[in-house]
């Protein structure tokens, strides 16, 4: 009797047990979704509405290219810099840096460049784990056989589109922030190095007029600069531009060109600024 | 004793039965959210058809708004426009008789374009303006019906 109701009850718990090896899958996958607290990730505080409103690199370039003057690679970022980013933050401002260049190499037609800032790009993507949002080869394909250029732009920019989207999907703030810092320095880095160069009013006051940008750039990296020693520095780097625009104003005038007080002395300061915290963004 | 042994066994299957019949509602219930998924509004189809509408008057791509959700208040998204440049918003909307809409204010919150014409009142799938002034505009999606939002926009530019 006692040997029927033991195995009775043995039958019972068996049967009644779940399958194991299901049940292992499913706390396996459960496991494998749920994703691990990143070490690196800080809580890195934005407003991704504000960080979205801030004007595409793409309109500088496009302006730049629209006055005629002459395309000078040498005042872009090398392709070969790659090589010295490995820390995250480095990786993010130089995809920033690269997207831009490679813009104004594909809006002037330079193939070879623009292959060179592309393969670039994918670099830095592919060490911050973003390069998925990009089709690459179909970006090298459309610029190999120099198609028409709003295609190659719209392919390009719906990948970087795509790419911080990604970013903010995934709670990355800070790397889709410093993306961004690092598209518009270099916009108006290349901006300012053909003013220079070029003595053209719709320039210069497009540059006058990046004096609200920086401010909005300063005040999403502002509440977060404590947090690590590249923020600090970064946002001590950002004001010094805030502070060469000071004595910089544009009163606009509906129907006519804006009234840009900006000397050259203004214009000189400023010019330094940008390059000094550029040429250590990409060093 | 044999009502005892029955007992037992019965107390078995029904245990063991019980035990699988969960794990198939719990797939049953797994294959119903698959299908739910799948009748989810398709915005990838509408944004594609958007960028297309960029390439005949020679405009470039900028930015694409995904329109989703419940259609209780409208969609704003905020852009830094610049002086000088003609910007061109596209739609595509899965359901024309929402009557989607677009319009732009500056940073005072004045109308300065809308897809909308009151005057004939008529709804267009894009509006284009050049803008006078740089500075922080708002871009505003709204439709008449209760409807959830199932669309999408995109803005290009050109000087």
């Amino acid at each position: 009797m006692k040997k029927i109701i033991v195995s009775a009850l043995a039958i019972t718990l068996l049967c009644g047990c779940p399958a194991p090896k299901e049940n292992t899958n499913s706390n396996a996958e459960s496991n494998n979704t749920e994703k691990k607290p990143d070490p690196e990730k800080k809580d890195f505080k934005v407003n991704f509405d504000v960080l979205n409103s801030m004007p595409d690199p793409i309109e500088m370039v496009d302006l730049i290219k629209s006055i005629g003057v002459e395309y000078d690679n040498t005042i872009l970022n090398k392709a070969a810099n790659t090589e010295k980013y490995n820390a995250e933050y480095k990786m993010a401002l130089n995809v920033g840096v690269y997207s831009v260049d490679l813009g104004y190499a594909n809006l002037h037609n330079k193939t070879q460049d623009a292959i060179n800032f592309l393969d670039a790009t994918k670099k830095m993507t592919e060490g911050l784990k973003v390069s998925q949002y990009f089709d690459f080869e179909a970006i090298k394909k459309i610029t190999q056989e120099k198609r028409d250029l709003n295609e190659l732009l719209l392919v390009t920019g719906q990948g970087l589109e795509k790419m911080r989207q990604g970013l903010e999907d995934e709670k990355r703030s800070e790397t889709v922030t410093l993306v961004v810092i690092g598209g518009w320095l270099e916009s108006i880095y290349i901006a300012s190095q053909v003013a220079e160069k070029a003595d053209k009013q719709e320039l210069k006051e497009k540059i006058a007029d990046q004096k609200a940008v920086i401010t909005s750039l300063i005040k999403m990296v502002e509440p977060n600069k404590s947090s690590s020693k590249h923020l600090e520095e970064l946002y001590t780097d950002l004001k010094k531009i805030e502070e060469a625009y000071q004595n910089i104003t544009v009163t606009p005038v509906d129907g006519k060109p804006s009234e840009v007080k900006m000397t050259k002395e203004d214009f000189s300061k400023l010019n330094q600024a940008i390059k000094d915290v550029r040429n250590k963004v990409v060093s | 004793m044999k009502g005892q042994i029955i007992f037992l066994m019965l107390l078995n299957l029904a245990f063991g039965y019980g035990v699988k019949a969960q794990k198939t509602n719990n797939t049953k219930t797994t294959t119903n959210n698959t299908k739910t998924t799948t009748t989810e509004c398709n915005t990838g189809l509408h944004l594609n058809k958007c960028v297309e509408s960029l390439k005949p008057s020679g405009y470039k791509f900028l930015k694409s708004y995904k329109l989703e959700g419940k259609a209780s208040k409208p969609l704003e998204y905020e852009y830094t426009l610049s002086k000088g440049i003609t910007y061109f918003i596209s739609m595509v909307n899965s359901d024309p008789s929402t009557k989607l809409r677009v319009s732009l204010y500056d940073n005072e919150g004045k109308m300065i374009a809308s897809s909308y014409n009151t005057d004939i009142k008529k709804y267009f799938p894009s509006i284009e303006m050049r803008v006078q002034r740089t500075g922080i505009y708002k871009l505003k999606f709204s439709h008449e019906s209760p409807k959830d939002f199932c669309a999408a926009s995109v803005l290009g530019f050109k000087r």
